[in-house]
C-alpha cells in the first residue's frame, strides 16, 4: 500500500518523499544499484553503502533540485532572484511537509483496513486520525499563505481530489517557480559535475560525464575464489614458515615483534643518526636563542617547532635506545623481545606526530636562515649564538633530509599496520578528462561495475559538485561511499595454521600445521542488524586440508629430532569458519596415520587483508 | 457523497433518520453535512465531495429536506443551525458541531477544507 502510493506520488510529477538531508546536494542526486538479476536497491547516503561486484549504479539526478542549487549560488541579487529563491525555499519547505503528512495518511488508511470495514475504529487509530488532521491544519494555512503572497487564490490549491490533489497543484506551482528559477540560473555560467574514482585514485568512468575509456565486461563469479594462485601460494609458505616458528608458541609474539622492527628499520635508522647525533646539538639550539629575539615570529617558530620535536624525540630516545644501538652496529639480531616492543610501542605512539614536527621544524629553520641571511645587519648580531650553532649542525640540510626519511619509514610502518592506511590517505579527485553540463544538458548516468576493473573490498566514492564557469567548484556535493562486496554465496580459499590434537582420550598436545581451506560464504544484504552481524562475523562451511604431524618421532639424547614415521602426513576433512578464514575450527582423518584428528586454527587471508605478515622481511 | 431522501412521507423518514443514525455511530469520518436541494447546494455539497475524495476519513451528507430529522435528539444541534442560516456544517466523529459555513465561504474550497481539518483534529464550536 505504501508503495502504491509512492508510485502515486511520483505520478503526480515531484520526487518521492526522501529523508531530509543536510548534506551538500545530497537530495539532488540518488544512487540505486541495479542487481545482477535485474533487483533494484536505493544506496543511502549515510557511511559505506556495500554493493554487489556485480552490480550497476545508477545515479539519478533530480533536476529541479540541482537548479535550487544552482539558483542558491547565483550572486546576482536583483528582486527577481530573491523573489523566484524565496518562493522556490517556501514551495520545498511545503512539499517536505506535505509528502510526510501524505505518508501518514497511508498509513492511516493501511491501519483502518487492517482493523475491518465494519467495526468501530480502535481508540489509537482515532487518536492518530486526530493527530493527523491537527498537524495538517498549519500546513493547509501555510499552503494559503504562500497563495496570498504569490498574489493567487488559496482556494485555487484545493480545487484538485483529495490530498492528492492538493500536492499535484503545489507540485504545478513548484514546476512553475522552477521553470522562471532556470531562465534566471542559464545566464550565470554554472556548471554540473559528476565523478567517481577509487580509494587508490583511480576514477571510474561515468556515461555522459568524463571521457575515460569503459572496461571490459567482466563478470566475477563468486564461486571463483578471489585468492589468486600466486597469493595463495605465498601464504602457504608463510604458513608453512609460520608452522615452525609455532614449534614453540611464544616464537609467534617473536615473530610479530621481528617483523615490526624490520618494517620500521628505514624509520629507526633516520631515528638512530637524528637521536644519537643530531639531538644532542638541539637542545643547545634551543637554548641559543636569546629572549630578545623572540620578537621575530620566525624565531618563535623555530623554537616552538624545535621544542616539540625535542620532546618527542626525547620519548623516543629512551624507549628505543637499545634498537638504536643495535641497528648502527648493524644487526637486529643483538635486540631482545622486550626491548623490540617497547621500541615498537613507542614509535606506534608517537611516529605520525614525529613525521610533522620533523618537516615543520625543517621549514622553521629553512626560514629562519633565510632570514637572517637577508638580514645581516639587523639581525646577524642578535641571532648570532644560533647562527654559530646551525653551521656545526647543518640542521637545515639535515631536518629536510630526515623529515623525509621519517615520513618514508612511517610509511613503511603504515605499511605493516595495513588496515587503516587506505582510509587515512585522501582520495585525489582528478579535474581532468571531466565533461561538465549546464542544467539543459543534465542526464543521469550509472556507474557500471562490470565494465569497471574492481575487486573485493574496493572503496569507491561518488560526488557531485556544482562548477563555476572559470571551473572551480561552488559547491562541493557530500560523497557517497562504496564497497565492493560479493553478496550472496561465495568461495573463499585460503592457507592457514591448524593446532591439530589427536582424537583420543588425551587432550593435547596441539602441534601446528600448515593448511589449506576452501569455505563456502553467504553475504546477506546489510538491511537490518542481524543480517549486520551476521556478515561481520561471516561465518563459512567448507573442507581443509593439511599437514598433521601425529605420527611417531624419534628423537636422540641431545633433543634432536633424528626420524619422523610417517615422513610425510596429509589430513582432510570439514572446516567451519568465523570472520572469513580468520578463525576456524574442524575435523578431519589423517590418511597415512589412519587416525582422526580435531584443530583449532586462523587462516592469513583475512590477516593479509589487514595488512598482517608474519614472515620476516615481508 | 451520501444523499437523504426527499420524500416526506413517513417511510422516507424513518430511512432518512436511519441512514444519518449509521454515519453518527460508524465513528470514522468528520462529516460535512450541508443543508437543502437547490443547485447552490449541490454545488456545495460537490465541493465539499473534493476535499473527501479518497479519504476515509472524511464524509459528505447532503440534507436536501431538513425537516425528516425532526424529532431526534441526536440531530437536534443540526436542525438549530439550519434554521440559523448555516448552509453546511461540519461535525466531529463523535458527531458534534465543529463549525458552520454560509454564504462565500460555502462555496470556497479553503474554507470547505479547513472546516473538515478542524473536525477532525477535534475542535469544537464553543
Amino acid at each position: 500500500m505504501r508503495y502504491v502510493a509512492l508510485v502515486l506520488l511520483i505520478g503526480c510529477g515531484a520526487a518521492a518523499p526522501r529523508r531530509t538531508t543536510l548534506q551538500p546536494l545530497g537530495e539532488a542526486v540518488t544512487l540505486t544499484e541495479v542487481t545482477q538479476e535485474g533487483v533494484r536497491i536505493p544506496i543511502s547516503g549515510d557511511g559505506v553503502a556495500d554493493v554487489d561486484i556485480n552490480s550497476r549504479i545508477e545515479v539519478h539526478v533530480d533536476r529541479a533540485r540541482v537548479e535550487e542549487s544552482f539558483l542558491r549560488e547565483q550572486t546576482a541579487s536583483g528582486a527577481e532572484v530573491v523573489r523566484v529563491k524565496a518562493q522556490l525555499q517556501e514551495l520545498a519547505e511545503l512539499t517536505r511537509r506535505q509528502q510526510q503528512m501524505l505518508m501518514q495518511l497511508v498509513d492511516l488508511k493501511d491501519a483502518l483496513t487492517q482493523e475491518g470495514p465494519t467495526s468501530i475504529p480502535s481508540q489509537s487509530l482515532q487518536d492518530a486520525v486526530q493527530k493527523f488532521y491537527i498537524a495538517l491544519k498549519p500546513l493547509n494555512e501555510a499552503i494559503a499563505h504562500y497563495a496570498v503572497s504569490a498574489g493567487q487564490q488559496p482556494a485555487a490549491y484545493f480545487a484538485g481530489s483529495g490530498h492528492e490533489g492538493t500536492f499535484e497543484a503545489l507540485g504545478e506551482e513548484r514546476r512553475r517557480v522552477l521553470a522562471e528559477a532556470e531562465a534566471i540560473a542559464s545566464g550565470s555560467g554554472l556548471r554540473w559535475r559528476m565523478q567517481a574514482v577509487f580509494a587508490n585514485n583511480k576514477p571510474i568512468h561515468l556515461h555522459n560525464y568524463d571521457t575515460y575509456p569503459d572496461g571490459p565486461f567482466a563478470v566475477v563469479d563468486k564461486l571463483e575464489p578471489q585468492t589468486t594462485t600466486k597469493e595463495l601460494s605465498a601464504q602457504f609458505e608463510e604458513a608453512k614458515q609460520l608452522t615452525r616458528d609455532l614449534k614453540n608458541l611464544s616464537g609467534l609474539k617473536e615473530t610479530l615483534v621481528r617483523s615490526a622492527v624490520n618494517a620500521l628499520q628505514g624509520m629507526l635508522k633516520s631515528l638512530q643518526d637524528a637521536v644519537h647525533d643530531d639531538f644532542a646539538a638541539l637542545k643547545p639550539l634551543v637554548k641559543a636563542i636569546p629572549d630578545n629575539a623572540l620578537a621575530i615570529p620566525d624565531v618563535i617558530a623555530v623554537k616552538e617547532q624545535l621544542a616539540g620535536l625535542i620532546a618527542t624525540l626525547g620519548d623516543l630516545q629512551t624507549a628505543c635506545s637499545s634498537v638504536l644501538d643495535a641497528i648502527k652496529k648493524g644487526s637486529l639480531d643483538r635486540v631482545n623481545l622486550n626491548q623490540g616492543e617497547v621500541c615498537i610501542r613507542a614509535v606506534m605512539q608517537h611516529g605520525s606526530t614525529l613525521v610533522t614536527q620533523a618537516k615543520s621544524a625543517g621549514q622553521a629553520v629553512a626560514a629562519l636562515t633565510e632570514l637572517v641571511r637577508s638580514n645581516p645587519g639587523k639581525l646577524g648580531a642578535l641571532l648570532q649564538p644560533i647562527t654559530d650553532l646551525l653551521p656545526r649542525l647543518d640542521t637545515v640540510k639535515q631536518l629536510k633530509q630526515w623529515g623525509q626519511d621519517v615520513e618514508r619509514g612511517w610509511k613503511d610502518l603504515e605499511a605493516f599496520l595495513g588496515a587503516n592506511a587506505v582510509a587515512a590517505s585522501a582520495t585525489t579527485w582528478s579535474d581532468t578528462q571531466l565533461t561538465d553540463h549546464t542544467l539543459a544538458e543534465i542526464t543521469d548516468t550509472a556507474i557500471d561495475l562490470r565494465r569497471t576493473e574492481r575487486k573485493e573490498n574496493d572503496l569507491l566514492y561518488f560526488r557531485p559538485s556544482i562548477i563555476t564557469k572559470e571551473g572551480s567548484a561552488t559547491v562541493l556535493g557530500a560523497t557517497h561511499d562504496l564497497r565492493v562486496v560479493r553478496m550472496g554465496p561465495y568461495l573463499d580459499v585460503s592457507a592457514g595454521v591448524g593446532f591439530v590434537d589427536a582424537k583420543n582420550d588425551a587432550w593435547g598436545p596441539f602441534t601446528a600445521a600448515p593448511a589449506i581451506v576452501a569455505a563456502l560464504h553467504y553475504r546477506l544484504r546489510p538491511d537490518d542488524r542481524p543480517s549486520r552481524l551476521f556478515n561481520a562475523i561471516r561465518p563459512g562451511l567448507g573442507i581443509h586440508f593439511l599437514y598433521p604431524d601425529l605420527g611417531t618421532r624419534e628423537v636422540s639424547a641431545m633433543g634432536v629430532v633424528t626420524g619422523e614415521d610417517p615422513s610425510f602426513e596429509l589430513g582432510v576433512g570439514g572446516t567451519m569458519t568465523l570472520f572469513g578464514d580468520l578463525l576456524q575450527v574442524g575435523v578431519g582423518y589423517d590418511l597415512q596415520v589412519k587416525t582422526s584428528y580435531w584443530y583449532l586454527g586462523f587462516g592469513l587471508n583475512t590477516l593479509a587483508k589487514l595488512g598482517v605478515r608474519f614472515s620476516p622481511g615481508d | 457523497m451520501l444523499i437523504l431522501p426527499t420524500n416526506a412521507s413517513a417511510d422516507s423518514r424513518e430511512k432518512a433518520q436511519k441512514m444519518l443514525q449509521g454515519v453518527v455511530d460508524q465513528r470514522v469520518h468528520s462529516t460535512m453535512v450541508v443543508f437543502g436541494d437547490g443547485d447552490r447546494q449541490r454545488q456545495i455539497a460537490s465541493r465539499a465531495g473534493l476535499r473527501a475524495a479518497n479519504s476515509p476519513f472524511r464524509k459528505v451528507v447532503q440534507i436536501p429536506d431538513v425537516s425528516l430529522l425532526e424529532g431526534v435528539a441526536t440531530f437536534g444541534p443540526l436542525l438549530k443551525k439550519h434554521t440559523g442560516g448555516a448552509e453546511a456544517v461540519a461535525l466531529t466523529i463523535h458527531f458534534e458541531l465543529s463549525s458552520s459555513l454560509r454564504g462565500d465561504a460555502a462555496l470556497d474550497l479553503f474554507q470547505l477544507e479547513q472546516a473538515f481539518t478542524r473536525a477532525g483534529a477535534g475542535e469544537v464550536e464553543p
